[in-house]
């Protein structure tokens, strides 16, 4: 039992946090009564492609399909890249140097930056350049790319973390056996850290899931099943960016569904990765 | 205190207040509420509400009293002439290419056989032809698909996009793209160096000219919708609506004033 006087130390605390879990819980309120009836559920998920809300077609597969492999691209593309970052801004670079401090607070501006610069890149540099190759050049590719820039310094910065976490004496009995920056990185660091990596990529993951604006100006946003590199897709945020605005009734009710399933596709990433953090903290 | 509380009460009675509903056709929503809100800083005695629910909507609710004025984004039909439609300001779609391509002209059959991906290369150049399409629900994505004739499930688009400003930036990097705007935001863009340009519909110009005039042909009439007689807050705020005094605000939402 707390003694009264640390509650009044912690209530401020207590105020923060119950404001957090009621705004939350009033988004799923909001979101529930939208919907109307949650029953309907197996209605959105047909796995016949057609999104037409207007003519009374509503499937969210190739919508719900498109937004994981977008983000699971992305990461697949900028966990190496930012990986090596982390390590070179640790063990390779001079500590406080010129170089390490610039690049470090670039990187830190970059992951701030708003994601709809990174969209207007990907739509005047990324996408002619695939189309170059094949047009019209928007799709899973561009928007993976995008994506992957948006995020990378993000994992950037969580990576450093996870690698100052580990003990310092890992990296001094390394030197002194002699072991390459590679080997120490490939078989040493990154089996030690494992855990805090993946937990980290699971961060970035519900970063990306979430995107916006950066990816419909990318993505093309033909709703399609994302078969192909090339072929324009669109992303549920993309769906309730475009349409949200002009949506009256069922076709409401549908993009308020594909919220719902977003938000709970989010807050399944943020238990996961509880569940694995309290395990590492076990060991 | 107390006296304060009967004055409040006292003029509140005096002055009651009048309310004026609208309903009807999303398109001409935003522009009412805009010149609602200027409406109601200059008269305190009354508080507008406007709301949407389609066009049809909004004349069977004039019709049927549950509205004091409807927003319609056509003219009037035959079957309507128990009612008056005033025209609060006309509405646009240009058929946009990049400045590169030197097509000047389409037809309706072309446009039909572009955005059904019938034909699929330009032939100037024998290049693939990017679609671009608005998202479902815009106004201007209906008007088109209306003019065409065409149910969007049977449009084969590459890029589908939100507002005109996307769709502008979208055609600037797709030499071989093909899009449709309001035509307020396609003369702007040209007249600011936009690589964008407008091609002619059935050889008409797509001009804010040719809208007021009534020649070009993807065009429609932004109505509100009053029954007969009405009452004289009401006819008020009509007039207001219907004065040349809202020229800025009715191109910042790129639709074409009628003067």
């Amino acid at each position: 039992m707390f003694r009264l006087s640390e509650w009044f130390k912690l209530s401020p605390l207590f105020l923060a946090a119950a404001i957090t879990v009621s705004v939350l819980t009033l988004i799923f309120i909001m979101i529930l009564s939208e919907i109307q009836d949650l029953a309907s559920l197996p209605a959105f998920i047909t796995f016949n492609g057609l999104w037409f809300p207007t003519e009374g077609l509503f499937d969210l597969t190739p919508m719900l399909l498109s937004t994981l492999l977008i983000a699971v691209c992305a990461l697949v593309f900028s966990i190496p890249i930012s990986i090596v970052q982390a390590y070179w801004l640790i063990f390779i670079a001079k500590k406080n140097g010129v170089w390490s401090i610039l690049v470090k607070r670039f990187i830190e501006v970059f992951s701030g930056f708003p994601s709809v610069v990174f969209g207007l890149w990907g739509l005047t540099e990324i996408v002619p350049l695939i189309a170059k190759w094949t047009s019209p050049g928007f799709g899973l590719l561009a928007s993976a790319v995008v994506l992957a820039a948006m995020i990378s310094p993000y994992l950037t910065l969580l990576f450093e973390a996870n690698f100052l976490s580990a003990p310092t004496q890992l990296k001094l009995v390394s030197n002194s056996l002699g072991i390459t920056h590679q080997k120490f990185l490939f078989q040493i660091l990154i089996p030690y850290s494992i855990k805090r990596l993946v937990q980290s990529s699971a961060l970035a993951l519900g970063r990306g899931i979430g995107e916006t604006m950066a990816i419909v100006m990318v993505a093309g946003n033909v709703v399609n099943f994302p078969t192909d590199f090339i072929k324009p897709i669109r992303t549920i945020t993309g769906a309730i960016a475009l349409e949200m605005g002009y949506a009256v009734d069922g076709h409401r009710s549908a993009l308020f569904m594909a919220g719902f399933i977003l938000l709970v596709l989010s807050l399944l990433i943020a238990f996961l990765t509880q569940d694995k953090m309290e395990q590492h903290d076990a060991n | 205190m107390r006296l304060l509380i009967v004055l409040y009460l006292f003029t509140f009675n005096v002055f009651a207040i009048d309310k004026i509903h609208l309903t009807g056709s999303s398109t001409v929503a935003p522009l009412m509420t805009e010149i609602a809100k200027a409406y109601e800083l200059k008269n305190d005695n009354i508080r507008i509400d406007v709301q949407t629910g389609g066009s049809t909507k909004g004349v069977v609710d004039t019709r049927k009293g549950r509205n004091e004025i409807g927003m319609a984004s056509r003219a009037a039909k035959s079957s309507e002439n128990d009612l008056i439609f005033h025209t609060l300001a006309l509405d646009g779609i240009a058929i946009i290419v990049h400045k590169d391509n030197p097509t000047q002209n389409i037809t309706k059959s072309e446009l039909i056989t572009i955005y059904t991906g019938k034909q699929k290369q330009w032939p100037h150049n024998s290049k693939d032809i990017s679609i671009i399409h608005k998202a479902e629900g815009r106004s201007t994505q209906e008007l088109f698909l209306a003019y065409l004739g065409l149910k969007n499930s049977q449009i084969k688009a590459d890029i589908v996009i939100g507002d005109n400003e996307q769709a502008i930036k979208t055609l600037m990097n797709l030499p071989n793209g093909v899009g449709y705007v309001s035509i307020g935001t396609a003369e702007y863009h040209e007249s600011i160096g936009t690589p964008i340009k407008r091609i002619q519909l059935e050889k008409i110009t797509a001009s804010t000219k040719n809208v007021k005039n009534a020649s070009y042909p993807l065009s429609r009439k932004l109505s509100l919708v009053t029954k007969k007689d009405i009452p004289d807050h009401v006819k008020h705020f009509l007039d207001y609506s219907l004065s040349n005094e809202h020229e800025e605000l009715i191109k910042g939402l790129y639709f074409v004033p009628l003067k």
